[in-house]
């Protein structure tokens, strides 16, 4: 016979899970209904085993679970973390550096203060017109630029490609600066750009 | 023709050192005491559903540690304080998780632990002879039951009848909805009672 009670509300009498507005109106109910009464009981004897059953691993653990030893081994991990984290970080710092300093060393200088890694294509298509370039739609760039502030593009006397590439990168620094997709503009000098630009 | 280099160095530097989000910092007085008294009062659960997923003693001590580990560097994001139950199962879960998948990698499965002899010295060491023979058998009639649930439905049943969350505190644990967490608790009972009609007609070994 199935109890005619919601199971759930009888599951929450039988934990004991504080349902006080309900709980008398149950009481009276499984105290007429054999069904209920019986799922009752069922549920009862279910909670009885797992409350037995924590308690006899609980005991198991007093020997070993020490809470104040535990949350001491906890402090002493998050230690162990930190220096662990701070070591790594130091690490990486020197071979962030290092691999930096080796491509500056080797990477092509094609500007004053300028440093491109560009297709061939883009530097020629943005020498013919910066804005015409990049309205040519989706165009992704990536570049890493060193680029000095105050310095004279127009008098600048490096090769065209060079002159093409410094004036595309100034479009798109302000055109990133002002949407506000390169937000660290220009005080990193090592960034990884994206750029998207929606056709006209 | 100048060349102009940028200091890079310096910069590289400052970015490798700055640290993310959720790098460990020192743990001042009052977090660490937060910490303490949160370990104190959730370890010993934590714990023992930690090892009911996990079906190894040494393994569910070390998920204890790293679930508190990272319950401590989310601390800031515990909002209110009564919900820290279903926060710390939520990390626990996932943490068992992460175990099982490296576990498996590895070609390990789940025993369940009641089979092994702990459980029954556990006991043992315990009270009357009448309150040992009641626990072994709980502990062996349950440790039957999970046995046969597959590992989403054996926490929520745990959830539900060992550590008394409400459903709404399971679905938040589990990242549930409500209804999921119903018919799962709904199924695990039925296991269950069929592991304890097996038991009293003599089965369930």
């Amino acid at each position: 016979m199935k109890p005619c009670a919601n199971v759930e509300a009888l599951e929450a009498l039988a934990l004991g899970d504080g349902r006080e507005a309900g709980d008398a109106w149950l009481e009276a109910h499984v105290g007429e209904c054999a069904a209920c009464a019986a799922e009752l009981d069922r549920l009862l004897e279910e909670r009885a085993l797992f409350v037995l059953r924590a308690r006899a691993q609980d005991a198991s653990y007093d020997a070993t679970l020490d809470t104040d030893l535990g949350a001491a081994s906890v402090f002493a991990e998050l230690d162990r973390r930190r220096e662990r984290f701070r070591k790594s970080g130091v690490l990486a710092s020197m071979l962030a550096a290092a691999a930096a300093c080796v491509a500056m060393a080797f990477a092509p200088v094609t500007s004053p203060g300028v440093r491109t890694v560009m297709e061939p294509a883009q530097a020629d298509a943005l020498e013919h017109g910066a804005t015409a370039s990049l309205d040519e739609a989706p165009m992704t760039m990536r570049v890493a630029a060193c680029m000095p502030s105050g310095h004279d593009r127009d008098a600048c006397d490096a090769p065209a490609e060079a002159r093409a590439a410094s004036a595309g990168l100034s479009a798109m620094s302000t055109m990133l600066t002002r949407t506000g997709a390169w937000s660290t503009w220009p005080t990193a000098c090592v960034a990884d750009v994206t750029c998207s630009v929606a056709g006209p | 023709m100048t060349v102009f280099r940028a200091p890079l160095l310096p910069v590289v530097l400052a970015e490798a050192r700055s640290q993310p989000a959720d790098a460990p910092a020192s743990v001042d007085a009052d977090t660490r005491a937060a910490l303490a008294e949160l370990y104190a009062r959730h370890a010993p659960p934590i714990r023992r559903f930690l090892r009911d997923l996990l079906g190894d003693t040494a393994l569910a001590a070390d998920a204890t540690q790293e679930t508190f580990c990272r319950a401590y560097r989310r601390l800031g994001s515990l909002d209110d304080r009564a919900r820290s139950v279903p926060w710390l199962f939520a990390i626990a879960r996932n943490v068992s998780l992460e175990l099982r998948r490296a576990r498996m990698r590895h070609g390990k499965v789940f025993v369940p632990h009641e089979t092994t002899h702990e459980a029954h010295d556990a006991v043992c060491r315990m009270g009357s002879p009448e309150a040992v023979l009641l626990d072994q058998e709980s502990v062996r009639v349950v440790g039957a039951a999970l046995a046969r649930l597959g590992e989403d439905r054996r926490a929520a049943l745990l959830l539900r009848f060992d550590h008394g969350l409400a459903y709404e505190e399971i679905a938040e644990a589990m990242s549930w909805t409500l209804a999921k967490v119903k018919i799962e608790i709904f199924r695990a009972r039925e296991v269950l009672r069929a592991t304890l009609d097996e038991y009293r007609a003599g089965g369930a070994r």
